[in-house]
């Protein structure tokens, strides 16, 4: 068995601006057991499937409201848990930001991507641009933070919110470096979002368990990339 | 008074003071950048990532800048005007403008004085001529036989004695003013009156002065004199109060309006009209005008009788204006002092008079205001206006300033009166606001002038220092010993100086006994000393468990003493609002603790804007103060971008723009708009904490 090389010398994930396109992911996903039905999984196809062996992410899954909400699978091809936040459910979303947790003992972040969200509202093509920020900083906390400006400015023109209704917001994968359970979670004091008025939206911020069973061999992750 | 939910905490400095600009020290994490670009982004273009610069530009460079046009703040700009015109350079300062008369106690006892006159003025708006005939009589404290007199510009001017002979008399031009010096035949007696009968003929000139209102006009519709002096004054201007009589001549079907007991019309052989107004209180602030007014008359709360002169379709709306009138004098009469007059009259004149102008018992204010009613657009500059306008009944007629660096007295605390008025009637502090704005952004630093200066008048922006600053100044005084205290000192300040001449630091001992407190301090570094509070602030969580506490840092290079208010949002929804006092000792930063419950969502400082300050982040991008830039950043930034004080016109030139929604902490580099630019360089800041402190 080829054992895990710990490392602290991670992939650097790094401050992002994105000026991102407006990709409506068609795929939804299935955040746990209380996860609507008929929602499909991360668009994400192993040889044969995952297996009971495999590492898995199961989250609360949301209920009526806002949320931002976790879900994930094991990648067999990348050998990378593949993990997706979604949020939906949103009213006049202006911004929204956090700190997502994680144990750098346990995973590795290796991919971070942030999709824009919240660009297009009622206004024209243009009207609005998103900017967001993601990065894992220090190690462990990744800040995450997405917002709508509009790309001109004028006294009487004020931020305007837009309506979510359900869009993935960061994409990231992880090897995974030990056995057990994992917590993927959003720092209370860190979650944020805000109206096109600056008021305070209360959405439900869900985090989710990484699980990696026993019999899942380590060794065949390769470790770090 | 705003009730704070905690005690005061003040803190000595702890650290000492970094170069202002400079970037957070090496205990910074700095962003070690690798952008990862999704896969559509990379199609529309990555946003460039501003690399943190090794030194940044930390405050605005202010221009004097024309304020946007027809913008609300060009409008109260306009309306605020009032008084900037028609005063003297200096005030008691030597010089032919030296004399005063015996009047008021502050003033002394002088050799001779006017006691009364009786005016009747002639206005000829065809020829643009004004004929007055006036009854002057002079009391003597002293044997003297030479008078010296000034009026505003006149062509001829004849003198005839007690006994009808004609007495030496020879005019010369002055400063646009005419000074007309008697030679008696002989020297009067201390203690007896002369009355003698002066004839003048003046080519009146109506085109505004400066920045000031018009002095006068001759239209179609309105025709009225105000700034230019057409009675007599014994010595310096501001200093020559007499009672009078004022007898205004109209056209047949024209009415004539001004301060003091209204009466008549007499009617002449040849058809004319004459209109007769008693000023028993002793001033030198005056005016007339005529026009075919239709009088709404009504009661004050006191029983005195308002007259409220409109014309024409803006008569219909003029009980609007004097139920607002009634309400501002029954407001500031509970605060100040009762309503000082018998009487008080408001004309309407033309909107190209610029704006508003109160003698004692009067207002006169331009056309469009006579239309406003309430829940309409106009009506809350209306209410702005007529308030700082009836405040003057108060400020700078029943209390007079004694120099001209006492000017505050009249103008600051005028609009201040407006200010706390229109903020506890109408629930804005948007003139407020405004007006800090307009002094933080237009007036260069280098052009800064106390508002206690002498030479404040000579100022090009005597507008935004002594109406803007002067009456946030005041405001703050109000925030920092409340509003009880406040009406407190303002009215032993009105029983000790009404009728009377005071000075800033009259008003300063009135405010002390009031409050219990000492304000030399207050006094000192607000209105004889320049410059607002421009603080780079840093923020961190302290502590742990359940000892946490939000440590904030100030750094000013300039340090003033002031109390901010900190609020703090927590994520379960509660806020904390606490009053933190910055006291610096010498120029090292001050750091001060908040308790707090929990990790704050956000903390803010000076939330509604009571301080006269310019915020600046010393870890650039923590808008939060939470000690790191992160996405919360981000989201605070939407919040407040697209917001400007400049703006530029059709052609690009630049104005003012008093956005009230304006918060410099976001305008990163710092051109006065929060836009693109200032998020691309936050994107440079990601990452970062603020250094220990």
């Amino acid at each position: 068995m080829k054992l895990v090389r710990r490392t602290t010398c991670s992939a650097v994930l790094a401050a992002t601006l994105l000026l991102c396109s407006c990709s409506q992911e068609s795929a939804e996903v299935a955040a746990g057991p209380a996860a609507a039905a008929g929602n499909k999984a991360d668009a994400v196809v192993a040889d044969g499937g995952p297996s009971a062996s495999d590492p898995s992410v199961q989250g609360p899954g949301h209920g009526a409201g806002g949320y931002a909400e976790i879900s994930g699978q094991w990648d067999a091809a990348s050998k990378r848990l593949k993990v997706s936040v979604w949020v939906g459910s949103i009213k006049d979303l202006l911004g929204m930001a956090a700190h997502l947790r994680y144990d750098p003992k346990a995973l590795q972040l290796t991919k971070l991507e942030l999709q824009s969200i919240a660009e297009v509202g009622d206004d024209a093509p243009g009207v609005w641009q998103s900017r967001g920020i993601a990065k894992d900083a220090p190690l462990g906390r990744i800040l995450l933070g997405s917002a709508r400006f509009r790309s001109t400015i004028a006294p009487f023109l004020f931020p305007q919110g837009a309506q979510v209704d359900r869009e993935k917001w960061v994409v990231l994968e992880f090897a995974v470096l030990e056995h057990g359970q994992t917590k993927l979670w959003f720092d209370p004091p860190s979650q944020l979002a805000r109206s096109g008025e600056g008021t305070a939206l209360s959405l439900q911020w869900l985090g989710a368990t990484v699980t990696v069973p026993q019999a899942f061999a380590l060794g065949s992750v390769g470790g770090a990339p | 008074m705003k009730r704070l939910t905690m005690s005061l905490f003040a803190a000595r400095a702890v650290f000492a003071s970094r170069a202002g600009g400079s970037r957070p020290s090496s205990q910074v994490v700095a962003s070690a950048v690798a952008l990862l670009l999704a896969g559509a982004s990379a199609l529309l273009g990555q946003a460039a990532v501003a690399a943190p610069a090794a030194t940044r530009q930390v405050w605005p460079v202010i221009e004097a800048l024309a304020i946007a046009p027809d913008s609300p703040g060009a409008r109260r700009f306009q309306a605020h005007h009032a008084e900037a015109i028609g005063r003297p350079a200096q005030f008691g300062q030597g010089g032919p403008w030296s004399w005063y008369a015996a009047n008021f106690s502050a003033l002394g006892t002088p050799p001779w004085a006017i006691k009364h006159q009786d005016i009747t003025v002639d206005l000829n708006a065809t020829k643009g001529t004004l004929q007055t005939k006036l009854l002057v009589t002079f009391e003597f404290n002293e044997a003297a036989d030479q008078l010296q007199l000034v009026t505003g510009a006149v062509k001829t001017a004849t003198v005839v004695g007690p006994a009808g002979a004609k007495i030496e008399s020879k005019l010369t031009a002055l400063s646009g003013m005419s000074l007309l010096a008697i030679t008696l035949p002989d020297p009067a007696t201390p203690g007896v009156n002369i009355t003698l009968e002066v004839n003048t003929l003046a080519d009146l000139d109506c085109s505004p002065e400066g920045i000031g209102l018009r002095p006068c006009g001759l239209g179609g519709t309105f025709q009225w004199v105000t700034f230019h002096r057409y009675f007599l004054q014994a010595a310096m201007m501001g200093h020559a109060p007499f009672t009078s009589d004022l007898h205004v001549l109209t056209p047949a079907g024209k009415v004539a309006g001004a301060p003091g007991l209204a009466s008549g019309p007499d009617t002449l052989p040849d058809g004319r009209l004459v209109y007769h107004f008693k000023q028993v209180e002793r001033t030198d602030n005056a005016g007339f005008a005529i026009a075919s007014y239709d009088p709404y008359i009504s009661k004050l709360a006191g029983g005195q009788p308002l007259r409220v002169y409109a014309a024409g379709k803006y008569v219909p709306y003029a009980d609007d204006l004097a139920k607002l009138v009634i309400d501002v004098t029954s407001w500031y009469g509970e605060r100040f002092a009762k309503f000082p007059w018998s009487s008080l009259n408001i004309m309407q004149l033309e909107n190209n008079f610029g704006g508003g102008y109160a003698p004692l018992s009067a207002v006169f204010m331009f056309r469009d205001v006579f239309a406003a009613q309430p829940g309409t657009g106009y009506w809350e500059e209306t209410v702005e206006l007529t308030a700082h306008e009836v405040g003057h009944q108060w400020w700078g007629n029943y209390v007079e300033p004694y120099t001209s660096g006492d000017v505050a007295l009249s103008e600051s605390l005028a609009e201040e009166s407006s200010c706390w008025y229109t903020e506890k009637t109408l629930q804005s502090r948007q003139q407020m606001i405004g007006n800090h704005l307009s002094y933080l952004y237009t007036v260069p630093g280098n052009q800064d002038i106390a508002v206690g200066s002498q030479n404040v008048y000579g100022s090009p922006h005597y507008v935004p220092v002594v109406y803007h600053k002067g009456s946030a100044v005041f405001d703050m005084l109000r925030e920092l010993i409340g509003d009880e205290a406040m009406a407190k000192g303002f009215a032993l300040y009105t029983d000790g100086f009404g009728r009377d001449y005071a000075k800033l630091n009259d008003l300063r001992l009135a405010m002390e006994q009031a409050a219990g407190v000492k304000l030399d301090w207050f006094w000192q570094q607000w209105l004889f000393k320049t410059a607002p509070i421009q603080a780079e602030v840093s923020g961190r969580l302290a502590g742990q468990g359940d000892k946490l506490a939000v440590r904030l840092r100030f750094a000013q290079a300039t340090p003033k003493r002031f109390t901010v208010a900190v609020t703090v949002d927590y994520a379960d929804g509660t806020q904390l609002v606490a009053p933190v006092e910055v006291i610096p000792q010498g120029e090292a930063p001050v750091v001060v603790e908040v308790p707090v419950k929990a990790a704050p969502v956000r903390v803010r400082l000076d939330v509604q804007r009571r301080l006269l300050r310019m915020w600046a982040t010393a870890t650039p991008g923590d808008f939060n103060l939470s000690g790191l830039v992160d996405g919360a950043d981000l989201v605070e930034m939407a919040v407040r971008h697209g917001r400007a004080v400049r703006v530029f016109g059709k052609s690009g030139q630049p104005f003012f723009y008093g956005d009230t929604s304006w918060n410099e902490l976001y305008d990163l580099q710092p051109d006065l708009r929060v836009d693109m630019t200032d998020v691309e360089t936050f994107a440079g800041w990601v990452g970062t904490e603020s250094e220990q402190f």
